[in-house]
């Protein structure tokens, strides 16, 4: 479902609107535009390239919006430093724990200042004190700077925190009340 | 937030982000991206290499005929009756008739010769002064021989004959004894370059007057008439002439003429064969390393599939990956083609320099050693990075 919210797939039937276009519809070129300009991906295994060191990682989103690379590794590295990575700007992702990488990776989500934030179980792969701070992280994006954020998760406790709950039991989409997940 | 939204600048990256990439991707692929360089180079560098060598090849034989002249022919002289009588040649009437600048009577014959209990078996060159005008021999020692000498038992001893038979001085002392004929040394020669249209090397011969020659053999014959026109552009008419000349005042003998002009034309096409026979082979190498990189390519495709999904993901379009991958083959070749380059100069000036051919490295050469290889990265690296361009972002995501 991530996949077709973030226009990396298209559905076999029904309607998709995005911020007022039919993306359906739209071409791959464009889809890749909106990508870019509205969406930020967070993953569960980061999905940093390996070879690139953190700025560059951050600041690739830029380049594929065409700017020029020492504004868009200046932009990453202020990017960077807000995540409280600035020390560790020119590390490559093989030489970071989990927490940092996943950090990089929410900057280089956040760097194009998308209006939308997926995060495919962000904290699946971080140890609990890691992932609690990881979700203050994205949970201080979407109080302080507007961005609207989708969680997939199967931590109860990430969940909870979120505004609205959607739960996928046996392929049918269900919106629930926090009150019920709690205790579910 | 204080400061303005990114603002996009275009629709993808710049070619200088793209080739910025495209290298961080070349450095990435490490031993692999070498090894398919390395088949490259080689390509590139036995294309440049052959090419120079094969030119360098022709030209060194060329040199050779290039210093007799080009104006200059040799009619050789074949009797059609089992023992004809002595050929007269008249050179004047020939001169006159024909309009030939210089014209040189040769008979030759090779028997044994003795000097001070040395002995060697040698060609002895009877010939007449006029020679001297068309080959200009220069002389070691003495002189040459002279139209003066008329029967004069003289001799003019090649460079290498003298060495063998210990002769380093000329003069009255000096005699070498040639089919019981005492003969006195009147010249040495310097040492020649090799004289293709001469039957045999002037180095390793003795030269005595023509009229002299009957005192070797009983019945001496003419058997070649060297020959000059007036420059380059007259010598095939002369030669022409001259043939017409021969075959009707010597009906006993047929005539076969040579011409270093002739010969170079058919040289200088043999080495144009010779050297589009080894770019093909230098082609074949490079067909075989542009596959190298094709498959370079595709398994660094598939190993960095998961690279493409997460470009994709971030806004990346598919021409931008295609570009990419494009790029990066297109590195490889280039690189390996610069490589090949300073390989194949190298082994050009080696080789060369090892058996005294001129180092040469021909225009054409170069532009075959740098262009076939970007050419052969350019047609092997696009279907790699077309494919690359194919990929579903989403399926590559899955696979974790």
């Amino acid at each position: 479902m991530l996949n077709l919210l973030g226009l990396l797939d298209k559905p076999d039937a029904g309607t998709y609107d995005f911020d007022g276009a039919d993306v359906v519809a739209a071409s791959a070129d464009q889809l890749a535009r909106i990508r870019n300009d509205q969406i930020g991906f967070v993953f569960q295994s980061f999905n940093l390239l390996p070879q690139l060191d953190a700025v560059d990682n951050v600041a690739l989103p830029l380049c594929y919006r065409g700017i020029e690379r020492e504004q868009a590794r200046g932009l990453a590295i202020a990017q960077l430093e807000r995540m409280g990575l600035g020390s560790r700007a020119s590390h490559r992702p093989a030489d970071m724990s989990g927490g940092q990488r996943q950090r990089v990776a929410i900057a280089r989500a956040l760097v194009g200042e998308p209006a939308l934030i997926l995060a495919d179980e962000p904290t699946g792969s971080l140890d609990n004190s890691i992932a609690t701070m990881i979700l203050d992280t994205l949970f201080d994006l979407n109080d302080e700077q507007n961005v609207s954020l989708v969680i997939v998760t199967h931590d109860l406790s990430a969940a909870a925190r979120c505004q609205r709950h959607l739960q996928i039991e046996h392929g049918r989409l269900s919106e629930c009340h926090t009150g019920t997940l709690r205790t579910a | 937030m204080t400061r303005g939204k990114a603002v996009r600048a275009g629709l993808g990256p710049t070619p200088r982000q793209l080739l910025i990439e495209a290298t961080q991707g070349i450095r990435g692929l490490t031993q692999r991206a070498l090894l398919s360089m390395l088949g490259t180079a080689i390509g590139s560098a036995s294309i440049v290499a052959l090419l120079s060598l094969g030119q360098g090849a022709a030209e060194s034989s060329l040199r050779s005929f290039k210093a007799l002249g080009s104006n200059i022919g040799i009619a050789n002289l074949q009797s059609t009756v089992a023992s004809p009588l002595p050929m007269q040649f008249d050179a004047v009437q020939a001169q006159s008739m024909v309009g030939l600048v210089e014209v040189a009577p040769m008979s030759l014959t090779s028997t044994k010769v003795r000097v001070r209990g040395k002995s060697a078996d040698t060609s002895i060159i009877g010939l007449v002064e006029s020679v001297s005008k068309i080959f200009h021999w220069p002389m070691a020692k003495g002189r040459f021989i002279s139209d003066l000498d008329r029967r004069a038992s003289y001799a003019v001893i090649g460079s290498e004959m003298a060495m063998t038979l210990g002769i380093n001085a000329v003069g009255d002392g000096q005699v070498i004894e040639i089919n019981n004929y005492l003969f006195t040394v009147i010249g040495i020669l310097a040492p020649q370059t090799s004289n293709p249209l001469l039957p045999v090397s002037v180095n390793q011969s003795i030269i005595i007057p023509l009229a002299a020659m009957s005192r070797v053999e009983g019945m001496p014959d003419v058997s070649s008439l060297i020959f000059s026109s007036h420059d380059a552009t007259d010598i095939v008419a002369t030669s022409d002439r001259f043939k017409d000349y021969l075959a009707t005042h010597y009906p006993s003998r047929t005539v076969n003429m040579q011409l270093p002009v002739q010969l170079l034309e058919g040289m200088r096409g043999q080495a144009r064969n010779f050297s589009y026979l080894l770019a093909a082979l230098g082609g074949i190498s490079l067909l075989v390393s542009g596959i190298g990189i094709m498959n370079v390519m595709l398994m660094s495709i598939s190993e960095r599939r998961k690279e493409i999904g997460i470009r994709l993901s971030i806004g990346a379009r598919q021409r931008d990956i295609r570009n990419l991958f494009f790029l990066e083959a297109v590195g490889l070749s280039a690189g390996g083609a610069i490589a090949g380059l300073v390989l194949g100069v190298a082994v050009t000036c080696a080789y060369s320099s090892l058996v005294g051919w001129p180092f040469t490295i021909p225009l054409t050469a170069l532009a075959a050693g740098v262009l076939a290889p970007i050419l052969t990265g350019i047609g092997f690296g696009l279907f790699p990075a077309v494919k690359a361009a194919k990929l579903q972002p989403l399926q590559i995501l899955r696979d974790k």
